[in-house]
C-alpha cells in the first residue's frame, strides 16, 4: 500500500509501529465500536469521529506508547477541560 | 424457554436462513449450537446466519459460528453470513472468519422466504420445497490470513517437485478458497490450463485429491475411464501422465500436488514417494498458518474480556457518580493515567474493589475507585 501522509493519529500509529488491524483490535478491547475501515478513515482524517471515538483510538496509542516508555504523548480530544466535563 | 430465544428460521430447499435477534448470552448461545446441530442432523446443508438484528458479536458467537462452519465444510455443506454489521464484519475479518464462511449478500428479508418456524426442538421439516435459487453446497476450509507466505512457500514446493520429479512436464498446487479450488502455483500455462479444466469439469486427479485426501494417478491417459470429461482435454493438450498428492489443513483434505507429464508411465516408485514429502512439507505450511490464525482467535478473545472489564468498571462508576457512559469512561482513563496503569488494569481493580464491597458499601466508597 503506498505510504499517504495521515493526520496527527496516523502519524502517531507509525510511531509506535501498530499495523491497522492491531490498533483497530486495540481500539476494539478499550471498547471501539467502529469498524476497522471506519477507523481506517479517522486516522487519515476521512471521517470525523466523535469527541469519544476519538479518545479512545489515542488511548490505544497511548497505551501503546507507554508499554514503549512514553507517557500518553498524545491528547485526547478534552486536554483543557476536565474529563468529567466530556458531553 | 424457546419462546425468548430469539431466532427466527425459515426454510428455502436446501438452505436455512436463522434471523437471530437480541443477545444470545451464556445460556442461549448453546441452545443456538444446539439448533444449528439439529438442522444440519437434518440435512440441511446450507445454513445462512442472518446477523442484521445484531451489532455485536462475542467471542461465545463466534466460536459457535467456526464450529458450525467447520462441521458443515465437513459434511460438504456450506455456512453462509448476511448483513454483519461493519463492525461484525471487521470481527469477521480480523480472527478469519470471513474465509471459513460465505457472505451473503443478499439484503434481510424480514419476509421469510420460506415456512418461517419457531425454533422449537422438533418441527424442522425434513423435506422441502427446491427453490429457485439455492446456491450450489461447496466445501468451505479456512485459509491462513498470510496467503503471500504461504503461496510463496508454495511455489518453492512446485519449483521443486518439477525439479525432483525426472519426466514431470508442468507442476501445480491447488487449494480449496472460498469454496472452489484455485490454482496458486503453476510452472507454466498448460498446467494451470489443466487445473481449470478439472475445476470446470468436477473431475480429473487433482479434484479427486482434493476431495478424497488419497493419491490419484493416471499412468497412461489414453486408457483413462474414471474421468471420461476431463481425460480427453488431457489429451489433447499432451498430457499423457498425471499424479496428485492430496495437501491437508488440520487433518483435512485441502487440496493437492499436481505433476503432469508428456511420457506415459512417467512416474517411478521413488518419483511418488517424492511428491508425497513435498506435499507434507506444503501441509506443514499450511499447518503452521492454520496455527497463526488460531493465535488472532485468542487476542480476540482477550480484546473481548478487556471490552467486559471496563464496560463493567463503567457501569460501577455511573452508578456511584451518577455520570454518562461516556463521563465514566473519561473518568476512568484519566484515573488510570493518574495511576500509570492500563485502562483494563486499571478497570479490574474498580470492579474487584466494588464485588468486596456490599452495594450498599459501594454506593458510599466515594473517591472513584482509585481506592482500591
Amino acid at each position: 500500500m503506498p505510504e499517504r501522509s495521515g493526520g496527527m493519529l496516523e502519524r502517531a500509529r507509525r510511531d509506535v509501529g501498530l499495523s491497522h488491524g492491531e490498533l483497530w483490535l486495540r481500539y476494539f478491547a478499550l471498547g471501539g465500536m467502529r469498524s476497522a475501515f471506519e477507523m481506517e478513515a479517522i486516522l487519515y482524517d476521512a471521517l470525523e469521529p466523535s469527541a469519544h471515538d476519538h479518545d479512545v483510538i489515542v488511548q490505544a496509542l497511548n497505551e501503546r506508547f507507554a508499554e514503549i516508555g512514553g507517557d500518553h504523548p498524545v491528547p485526547y480530544s478534552d486536554n483543557e477541560r476536565d474529563g468529567a466535563t466530556d458531553q | 424457554m424457546l419462546d425468548d430465544f430469539g431466532v427466527g428460521v425459515s426454510f428455502a430447499g436446501d438452505e436455512v436462513v436463522l434471523r437471530i435477534q437480541g443477545e444470545v448470552d451464556l445460556v442461549t448461545a448453546p441452545e443456538l449450537g444446539a439448533v444449528i446441530d439439529a438442522i444440519i442432523d437434518r440435512g440441511h446443508r446450507v445454513v445462512v446466519l442472518d446477523l442484521a438484528d445484531l451489532d455485536f458479536i462475542d467471542s461465545q458467537r463466534l466460536a459457535l459460528m467456526a464450529r458450525a462452519a467447520h462441521r458443515l465444510e465437513r459434511e460438504c455443506g456450506e455456512l453462509g453470513v448476511r448483513s454483519p454489521s461493519p463492525l461484525l464484519l471487521s470481527l469477521l475479518e480480523i480472527t478469519g472468519m470471513d474465509a471459513l464462511v460465505r457472505m451473503d449478500h443478499r439484503a434481510s428479508n424480514s419476509e421469510p422466504q420460506g415456512p418461517e418456524q419457531s425454533v422449537g426442538t422438533p418441527g424442522i421439516p425434513g423435506q422441502t420445497r427446491r427453490p429457485e435459487s439455492v446456491p450450489p453446497a461447496s466445501l468451505l476450509v479456512a485459509i491462513p490470513a498470510r496467503r503471500d507466505l504461504i503461496d510463496g512457500a508454495l511455489r518453492v514446493v512446485v519449483a521443486l517437485a518439477q525439479a525432483t520429479i525426472e519426466r514431470a512436464g508442468g507442476t501445480s498446487v491447488s487449494l480449496r478458497r472460498h469454496g472452489r479450488l484455485t490454482t496458486v502455483a503453476a510452472t507454466d500455462e498448460t498446467v494451470a490450463t489443466m487445473d481449470e479444466d478439472q475445476y470446470t469439469t468436477g473431475e480429473g486427479p487433482c479434484v479427486a485429491a482434493s476431495a478424497e485426501g488419497c493419491r490419484f494417478e493416471i499412468d497412461a491417459v489414453a486408457d483413462e475411464t474414471r474421468w471420461p470429461a476431463f481425460a480427453p482435454r488431457a489429451r489433447a493438450l499432451g498430457i499423457h501422465a498425471i499424479l496428485s498428492t492430496p495437501l491437508f489443513a488440520q487433518d483435512r483434505p485441502i487440496g493437492a500436488l499436481n505433476i503432469y507429464s508428456r511420457t506415459v508411465g512417467a512416474f517411478s516408485p521413488q518419483d511418488v514417494k517424492s511428491a508425497s514429502m513435498l506435499a507434507a512439507e506444503s501441509s506443514t505450511v499450511l499447518a503452521d498458518a492454520g496455527a497463526e490464525e488460531k493465535e488472532l482467535t485468542v487476542r480476540l478473545e482477550d480484546a473481548l474480556r478487556t471490552r467486559e472489564v471496563i464496560a463493567q468498571a463503567q457501569g460501577v462508576v455511573m452508578a456511584r457518580d451518577g455520570l454518562t457512559a461516556v463521563m465514566s469512561y473519561t473518568r476512568l482513563r484519566t484515573m488510570a493515567q493518574r495511576d500509570k496503569s492500563s485502562l483494563r488494569h486499571f478497570a479490574e481493580e474498580v470492579v474487584a474493589t466494588t464485588s468486596h464491597h456490599r452495594p450498599s458499601e459501594a454506593a458510599h466508597s466515594g473517591g472513584g475507585g482509585a481506592d482500591a
